[in-house]
């Protein structure tokens, strides 16, 4: 196939499960609202943590998101919200009822996620009256207490496999397990698979869950979480003067991908777009130049009309997103983020903010920066600080862990609404 | 659309750290499997495995973290050094459009954060959790899959795509896949692509056994039995298996020596069930059949397939059934067999090291035997190269595997014979 039979890809199916709604609608009314899903981090999970707040999913009915009982009792959280949003973005598209036999999944999620309690029983079992660990009784009494779907219930390929499960999904997959970047890479291979004719339809996204203390712990060892204990915006400070790292969140986005043509001879409507990627990494030294790298692949020589950049609020990481955007747009282009609002939300960050930029498109309007109280001169892009109507052509999406991998994504408004 | 050829192999397995030495090893049917050293597995159901004894013969990889990139590093390295780059190969390339695609698993090592006073109430004491994790920062590196691909692309030097695919048993093959089509669509000139894992931990065997997934045959030779009628479970193994895949007039710009051409990949998703294949194997036919069609090669052309043959009672069954189903009457044609019967079942880096292992018979045209295959199973009814390797000039193989959660690949491969 030459270049020029490679086919148009649009979006037409978008769907969102976060701290501010279970459904798309919810989310974007708050988002532009330029409200914040904080609350306070209570009970155990939190004892000898430095960290006060979260952004959990609240409101969120396993029962009603999710149709098969098997999954219901296999899938963490991360997992069942990929299903429930996976179930609006196909009805969204118009896909609900849909034999999606031959479609395509690509998925970017957690690492393992297993609450921690899953292990105890096994444990507890094994310290003797000494209360020393001993690998002699693990192994006579401990074994039989673990649970059976202990490795089935923490993969990280579940919440894939479940959207299989529940919706049909038999095509073309693959599973990233990538941080950061993992929602993006997931649509980008999605659009890949359709651009090349391997798929007509294809659904990708990204989910993830960082309240479990494994996660609360290594963030407070990597020096990453805001600490402060008051509850005023979200703690993250995007791109300000005194921000400080971020608060935990959770969540998960999900497109429906399908060729134009399909798209057009079925008369389903394209929210946007997909006219760009672009993927790199880094070895340390190099993140800024690996991000800008990512970017302009993206971009092809285009300029955005906005930038839904990740702005987690830790110095190093607004800084090196601050300078790429300073060096590729010159501080003509907008920019917004939402970890403000979401907290940060690992794997589902990119593919967040990639719902955001589509959003965007259909409706003018750009969604606000919470938390930027005092913009860094030193940092500086042009932010979107309340919600802004703005007509928009293009929008860049881009997620970054801390510039040693990067991803981007440009998409267009439709061309039928253009 | 472009082709993309083998140029580099490199490996960790209990049979070695090196691929001369494990292809010999495989084809005098050794087998890698031996009592669990890593904890005292002593009084456990299941303490055998397919595990490495020794430490990586680098430094370099040695200082890694964690069992899993001590591995991917490692074999990563040895590719890239069989592939020519190490040398003079590397200035010639464009970094940027060299990707690093690989499988790969961090199941938690819960013996690194044994204490006591380690619980509150039916929890682990958060606290104390913090206290070791600050004594111990490696087990952090356990939580971070995406680290895997990254340190892999940060030390070769490579700026394109960086991704971990983590598709349970699946992983490696699919992360193969992936490789495989940036480079055919042109986003890429290279990668270093397969898989690495280790669940040779004391939770990962007691998981594994409680779902009835392990052979709970005390014999570390016999254990592992693919195909074979008294066949109770597989295996654990763990290491790495990481191929160099190239596009072909790349490689021929710069002198490569080609181990072989990857011609077709196919995924499918069984949409069934978590841990059960789906009663049919509709998944796997469909994948097979997806690998075959991308690869423009009628059933009749394959002549070897290095199954997924993982020795549970229902995987082997219903593999032999998709086989059949996809390649018709050929299938008694075909030799097949399981290397997992020698080294165990690798989890996430088995599609790596399988495939290494498939483009070497095409390469060697020798076919690599499934060991312990004795008792015939009437549902189990192929080729299946019982326990000696077999000279045979195949021109067309195949390397398969099977997950749980449902995701199923197929890569397939073909002698390179300079056209």
């Amino acid at each position: 196939m030459s270049r020029g039979d490679r086919r148009r890809v649009v979006v037409t199916g978008l769907g969102v499960v976060s701290c501010l709604g279970v459904d798309a609608p919810a989310h974007f009314r708050r988002l532009l609202a330029g409200e914040s899903g904080v609350a306070p981090l209570a009970g155990p999970r939190q004892r000898g943590l430095p960290v006060h707040f979260e952004l959990p999913v609240q409101g969120f009915d396993p029962r009603r998101a999710v149709r098969n009982r098997m999954l219901r009792k296999l899938l963490q959280p991360s997992g069942a919200f990929a299903v429930a949003a996976a179930g609006e973005a196909l009805s969204d598209a118009g896909l609900a009822d849909a034999d999606l036999a031959d479609a395509g999944l690509w998925f970017g999620s957690v690492s393992y996620d297993l609450p921690s309690s899953i292990y105890v029983p096994a444990l507890r079992a094994s310290f003797g009256p000494d209360e020393r660990f001993s690998f002699e009784r693990f192994g006579r009494q401990g074994v039989a207490l673990v649970d059976p779907l202990l490795i089935v219930k923490g993969l990280p390929n579940a919440a894939l496999c479940g959207i299989a499960i529940e919706h049909g999904i038999q095509g073309p997959n693959a599973n990233f397990a990538n941080g950061a970047t993992a929602g993006l890479e997931a649509v980008i291979a999605a659009a890949e698979a359709v651009r090349w004719g391997e798929v007509e339809v294809a659904v990708a996204g990204g989910s993830d869950c960082l309240l479990q203390p494994e996660h609360l712990i290594e963030h407070t060892l990597r020096q990453r979480l805001w600490t402060g204990d008051e509850a005023r915006g979200s703690g993250c400070r995007p791109f300000a003067a005194g921000r400080r790292g971020y608060l935990p969140g959770e969540g998960a986005a999900v497109v429906v991908l399908e060729s134009a043509d399909h798209a057009r001879q079925r008369g389903a409507r394209a929210w946007a777009e997909v006219l760009g990627d672009g993927e790199t990494a880094s070895a340390p030294g190099g993140e800024e130049e690996a991000l800008a790298a990512a970017a302009s692949s993206a971009l092809d020589g285009r300029q955005p009309d906005a930038l839904f950049a990740q702005g987690i609020g830790t110095p190093a990481d607004d800084l090196r997103e601050a300078r790429v955007a300073d060096a590729l747009f010159g501080g003509r282009v907008p920019v917004t983020s939402a970890t403000g609002s979401l907290g940060y939300t690992g794997a589902a960050g990119g593919i967040l903010a990639f719902a955001h930029a589509i959003w965007s498109l259909v409706h003018g309007w750009l969604p606000p920066t919470v938390g930027c109280d005092e913009p860094d001169p030193s940092c500086f892009v042009p932010l979107v600080h309340t919600a802004e109507r703005r007509p928009l052509e293009t929008a860049l999406a881009w997620a970054t862990d801390e510039g040693r991998k990067n991803a981007a994504l440009l998409c267009g408004r439709a061309a039928e609404s253009r | 659309m472009r082709r993309v050829v083998v140029t580099g192999l490199g490996l960790a397995t209990a049979l070695g750290y090196e691929v001369e030495e494990v292809w010999q090893a495989l084809l005098a049917g050794r087998s890698g499997i031996g009592f669990i050293e890593q904890f005292d597995s002593r009084s456990f159901p299941v303490r055998i495995g397919g595990e490495i004894a020794a430490p990586p013969p680098c430094e370099e990889a040695r200082a890694q973290p964690n069992r899993t990139l001590r591995f991917a590093l490692w074999a990563a390295r040895r590719a890239f050094q069989d592939a020519g780059l190490e040398t003079a190969g590397i200035a010639g390339i464009d970094r940027r459009r060299a990707a690093v695609v690989l499988g790969a698993g961090l199941f938690p090592v819960m013996e690194d954060r044994l204490s006591e006073d380690m619980f509150d109430g039916e929890d682990l004491s958060t606290p104390r959790h913090l206290g070791i994790c600050r004594e111990k920062p490696e087990i952090l590196s356990q939580q971070n899959l995406a680290s895997v691909s990254g340190e892999v692309s940060a030390r070769l030097g490579f700026g394109g795509p960086s991704l971990t695919v983590q598709s349970a048993c699946t992983s490696a093959t699919q992360a193969i896949g992936e490789a495989y089509q940036r480079i055919r669509r042109g986003r890429a000139d290279l990668a270093a692509t397969g898989g690495a894992d280790s669940m040779m931990s004391m939770f990962c065997v007691a998981g594994f056994d409680q779902l009835g997934a392990l052979s709970r045959n005390p014999d570390p030779r016999t254990a592992s039995r693919p195909f074979d009628a008294r066949r109770d479970g597989f295996v654990l193994g763990e290491g790495a298996g990481v191929l160099i895949l190239e596009e072909l007039e790349h490689a021929r710009r710069r002198g490569a020596r080609i181990h072989a051409e990857v011609i077709g990949y196919g995924s499918s998703s069984d949409a069934y069930r978590f841990t059960d294949l789906e009663p049919e194997g509709r998944g796997a036919v469909d994948c097979l059949e997806a690998a075959l069609r991308s690869a423009g090669v009628p059933p009749e052309a394959v002549g070897y397939v290095n199954a997924h043959g993982t020795a549970t009672p229902q995987n082997d069954r219903l593999e032999t059934l998709a086989l059949k189903r996809a390649f018709g009457g050929h299938a008694r044609r075909l030799a097949v067999s399981s290397t997992k019967s020698q080294l165990g079942h690798l989890i996430c880096a088995a599609g790596g090291v399988e495939l290494l292992v498939t483009v070497l018979a095409l390469q060697r045209g020798v076919l690599p035997p499934t060991l312990n295959l004795e008792s015939p199973d009437p549902e189990c009814d192929l080729d299946y190269i019982p326990n000696e390797a077999r000279p045979a000039a195949v021109s067309v193989a195949l390397s398969s595997s099977f997950g749980f959660g449902g995701q199923n690949a197929a890569v397939v491969a073909r002698r390179w014979e300079g056209d």
